[in-house]
């Protein structure tokens, strides 16, 4: 088969990844190597979806042996297929590199033959285009569930970041969307990575080991709208994955109905509003110094589509505010809507110097449409409605209709991850 | 520092050496310009004095280590960042930063209530911005010969910026980046490793490699077929890549909608 007819099927075969991050990992590569990593990471492109292309993302094959509902590849669709060999993608890889189309490689796979054998060709690949084109661009490799430690540990020593798919967000839905990849084990390998990455990090101090074990650090993926679990089971299971398993980035990925099968759900589109309230959860949990449990509790099991999950927050604790931007602390700036880690720090500056009214505020672009509504400048507050709850609610909300929430509020049997078991 | 009498207004020759041995000038003549303005800009004027300030590279020197010294890096980077924009009163918002930076040192960069600050910090971001969006969005081509060029045409003065940046991704290749509305090139070698910048005109077209067009479609391919049709949102997508930058990109973007597995 012709390369680009290969090209063509596998890059849209891997699109359905999300990730495409190509930060975190920085000081490879020297003056006689091809390329380096940036630790901020650089977008190269932008598709016509709205999503970054950092980085060349292709399957290495789309044959599969697994039969997962959810997904495009799965071995009972008809869809054209193909294989790349090793050396095809680390020479592609290279020619886009070089013209700096791209930041690095995303090499992923559907599980051909065995999940050994797919491994192995994902390593020989990256090991073709370490050692044979001292190329020392960004590299993100799938770790296949089932394979052998060592295989994946080796492509560690070599990878920037690695990452296993959680698929779905409990283990009794995967169990039921994609009962074989169930059996092979998704929690294994991603502990087995976050182990190795805090051992590496400990042996780098102690003992001057200079090879680093994923840099870049592990990400994963899950699938939202596909089952029936509620945002805050999927925001606690978040949570749960920074905490325990050393993880970077959770990514969510609204369900796309790509196949037709009865135990999936019909919906009219992709949730893509519900996917992005879960994202926006995600830094506050990262960045903001948010816990799971104060953004849902039980009794309200999913974000608001109307307003953005801080604004619902700072709306449930409307005690708290306003706050005075003169006086407050940092953390309590970050928790007022509209003010993120950037505006807190230039408040937190620029009043040492002096006193700040609304109009400094306004002078140093910091976006007063919705903090307006929770602060008071040297003891003013300048929203022209009422303190109530329900009046900045009204003026918060976005104008488009709510989409309907499909499995009603809540499913209280369902169990979700064990990740205590795992560790 | 006293106003004199008469206004003045420095006249210097553009480049950067220039800006710092004009402002130099005035801190040491202890008087403050009018106006501080670049030669190709300046449009003569009767209520001025003019005063032609020569560039002086041990002066230029001798003054941005005194920034260094007595406010902070980071302000010398912004002033630098800053003049890059070739902005109009850029030169100004600096000498005033500057001279409240002399003052109170390195909390001038706290000063955020007071416009010049500000501005020469927007200045200075925007022209980090738009570098570090051209750092993904140069496209560079196989040259018959074997090197590697590539056409851009930034709002503002990048290239210094980029060099450096390209430098150590590519130090193993020749390459050139040209900047056709400035009318100048980064060129790098890579026996030397160094690079240098030159002066190119708008037309130079490089021949292509044999194999080039081939990966250039690779490429394209590529880029139709990772979108995905029912999440389509060309507003994002010209939100972080504005059409201004299309004209030298390999890919088309919108391409996707025509695209579809046979």
């Amino acid at each position: 088969m012709e390369l680009q007819k290969k090209l063509e099927i596998l890059s849209d075969a891997a699109k359905y990844d999300v990730s495409c991050s190509s930060s975190g990992s920085s000081g490879r590569g020297d003056s006689s190597s091809l390329g380096n990593t940036k630790a901020a990471g650089i977008c190269h492109s932008w598709t016509d979806d709205g999503r970054c292309v950092s980085l060349l993302k292709i399957l290495f094959t789309n044959y599969c042996i697994y039969d997962c509902q959810y997904c495009v590849n799965r071995a009972s669709n008809d869809r054209p297929r193909a294989s790349f060999t090793p050396e095809e993608v680390a020479q592609l890889t290279v020619d886009f590199y070089k013209r700096n189309y791209i930041e690095g490689l995303f090499l992923s796979s559907a599980v051909c033959r065995d999940p050994d054998w797919t491994m192995e060709q994902l390593l020989k690949t990256v090991q073709l285009l370490r050692n044979k084109y001292n190329y020392q661009g960004y590299i993100h490799l799938k770790a296949i569930p089932g394979a052998d430690f060592k295989l994946i540990y080796q492509a560690g020593m070599l990878a920037d970041r690695m990452s296993v798919n959680i698929e779905l967000p409990s283990e009794s839905s995967l169990e039921k969307l994609a009962p074989q990849k169930k059996k092979a084990g998704i929690l294994a390998p991603m502990k087995g990575i976050g182990a190795g990455i805090e051992n590496n990090i400990i042996e780098r101090k102690k003992y001057k080991v200079k090879d680093k074990f994923v840099p870049a650090g592990q990400s994963t993926q899950l699938i939202v709208g596909a089952s029936p679990e509620s945002d805050r089971q999927i925001i606690s299971l978040s949570e749960g994955l920074y905490d325990h398993f050393n993880l970077k980035r959770v990514y969510y990925s609204a369900y796309l109905p790509v196949n037709n099968s009865s135990l999936l759900p019909t919906i009219p589109g992709p949730p893509l509003k519900r996917e992005h309230r879960l994202y926006q959860a995600d830094w506050l949990l990262r960045f903001y110094g948010f816990k799971a449990d104060e953004l849902l509790t039980p009794g309200r099991e999913n974000f608001d589509l109307k307003i953005d999950p801080k604004a619902d927050w700072a709306l449930n604790n409307l005690d708290k505010f306003p706050v005075e931007v003169n006086t407050a602390g940092y953390e309590m700036l970050l928790r007022v809507p509209g003010i993120g880690p950037r505006s807190a720090a230039k408040i937190v500056k620029a009043r040492k110097e002096k006193r700040l009214t609304h109009y400094n505020l306004k002078k140093m672009r910091i976006v007063l449409k919705r903090a307006n509504f929770f602060i008071t400048c040297d003891g003013k507050y300048a929203a022209a409605v009422p303190f109530e709850s329900s009046v900045i609610y009204d003026r918060l909300a976005e104008n488009e209709s709510q989409q309907l929430s499909l499995f009603g509020s809540s499913s209280g049997s369902n169990q979700g991850w064990d990740l205590e078991k795992a560790k | 520092m006293k106003n004199t009498e008469n206004k003045k207004v420095y006249i210097y020759d553009g480049s950067y050496q220039g800006l710092l041995t004009a402002l130099f000038r005035s801190f040491k003549q202890r008087e403050i310009p009018a106006k501080i303005i670049a030669k190709s800009k300046f449009r003569d004027d009767l209520f001025y004095e003019r005063v032609e300030v020569k560039t002086e590279n041990e002066k230029a020197q001798f003054f941005s280590s005194q920034i260094k010294e007595h406010i902070s890096a980071q302000a010398l980077n912004n002033i630098f960042h800053a003049y890059l924009s070739e902005s109009e009163k850029m030169e100004l918002y600096i000498f005033r930063y500057l001279f409240t930076g002399f003052k109170v040192g390195k909390k001038v960069d706290e000063f955020l209530t007071k416009d010049y600050v500000r501005q020469v910090q927007d200045l200075a971001h925007k022209v980090r911005h738009e570098s570090h969006r051209l750092k993904g969005l140069v496209r560079l081509q196989e040259a018959a010969g074997g090197k590697y060029y590539a056409a851009v045409e930034p709002d503002y003065k990048t290239l210094a910026l980029l060099a450096p940046h390209f430098k150590n991704r590519f130090s193993t290749m020749d390459w050139i980046i040209h900047d056709k509305k400035r009318e100048e090139a980064v060129i790098f070698s890579a026996a030397e490793k160094e690079w240098l910048l030159i002066d190119l005109e708008n037309e130079f077209e490089p021949e292509l490699s044999l194999k080039e067009k081939d990966v250039q479609q690779l490429w394209q391919a590529f880029f139709s077929a990772v979108s995905i049709k029912n999440r389509s949102n060309p507003g994002t997508q010209r939100q972080f890549m504005p059409k201004k930058y299309w004209k030298h990109l390999i890919e088309s973007p919108g391409s996707s909608r025509k695209f579809k597995i046979k």
